[in-house]
């Protein structure tokens, strides 16, 4: 009877280890470089203690034609972080896997205008993203679609 | 009369006390140094290099970090372990925690660097530290921008000197 219960807690022990590493492996499908529909940039998706964060790694345009120089985050409400980099920006902060091919609890930056807004993110297809970004209900929200940018195989 | 100084004496009292209990004292602590590591091998454009730490090390025995009060970052200095390894166009520091979310801490452009200057320019908004040490870790998050291509881990460090105050 007592190695019966042993055997038992091993096994959930074993089920829960696989269900865990599941969703973890589930989640890590938002890792990798994504381009959102307007096309002006490219955003790579990493993970970062668990959560995961997009940043802006190739702009269309990297130049600002007032300043000649890199653009900056020069939208930012904080006065003092106006010149940093947009390059490698982070534009996705917080998401959590929730199972099901989404991924809540984090928010998305507009560098055109300097607003954070509420996002979740579903995963329509292994290579599609449905970004929402809304402020409040998520009904009052836009959604854009998000390609990731696959390397073409050599024939 | 008698029964007016005694109200006039407990209300005098209670509000010592509340003042006393609510102010701040500073905290002594050395200059945390951290090391964050970028796993090899690296790309063109913008990598990441983190460490997690617990800020709890940092502060003195008797002080428990839920005690923190008010929560400044004084000065970042940044540096390269590795002195043959490129050096990025720009930083950007950020700190995480696992309750709360990632916030730019500061930034150092490409003119400071050719400068030789490893100094964070500093976010005024610094508000957000206090949840973040309050939590059950921290996360140090560095991005970089490299010119080319690097094969090796990558490891930048971060000399931080914190303003710390907390209440008994």
């Amino acid at each position: 009877m007592k190695k019966f219960k042993t055997l038992a807690i091993i096994l959930a022990g074993l089920f829960l280890f696989t269900s865990m590493s599941d969703k973890t492996e589930e989640g890590d499908k938002l890792i990798g470089v994504w381009e959102p529909s307007n096309k002006k940039i490219y955003l790579k998706i990493d993970k970062i203690s668990g959560k995961y964060y997009g940043k802006i790694v190739w702009l269309r345009e990297p130049i600002d034609p007032v300043t000649g120089k890199p653009k900056t985050d020069k939208n930012n409400p904080d006065e003092s972080l106006k010149n940093v980099p947009l390059k490698g920006f982070r534009m996705l902060k917080d998401f959590v896997y929730k199972g099901n091919g989404e991924w809540a609890d984090g928010t998305i930056y507009d560098p055109q205008n300097g607003s954070t807004y509420n996002c979740v993110i579903k995963l329509r297809d292994d290579n599609t993203l449905d970004i929402r970004g809304y402020i409040g209900l998520k009904t009052f929200g836009r959604t854009d679609v998000w390609k990731r940018l696959v390397t073409k195989k050599k024939k | 009369m008698k029964n007016y100084f005694f109200k006039t004496q407990v209300l005098a009292l209670s509000v010592f006390i509340l003042w006393g209990c609510g102010k701040s004292e500073p905290i002594q602590t050395d200059v945390q140094r951290l090391e964050t590591i970028a796993v090899g091998p690296l790309f063109e454009g913008v990598n990441t290099a983190t460490v997690e730490f617990d800020i709890q090390k940092v502060l003195p025995k008797e002080v428990k970090k839920e005690q923190l009060s008010e929560v400044r970052i004084k000065s970042i200095q940044l540096g390269l372990a590795d002195s043959a390894a490129p050096v990025p166009n720009s930083f950007t520091v950020l700190l995480a925690s696992p309750n709360t979310s990632m916030k730019e801490c500061g930034f150092i452009q490409e003119d400071s660097i050719k400068m030789n200057n490893y100094n964070v320019s500093l976010a005024e908004e610094q508000d957000f530290l206090l949840e973040i040490l309050q939590d059950k870790m921290q996360t140090l998050v560095i991005d970089f921008n490299l010119e080319g291509e690097y094969f090796d881990d990558y490891a930048v460090t971060a000399a931080i000197d914190w303003e710390l105050k907390f209440k008994k």
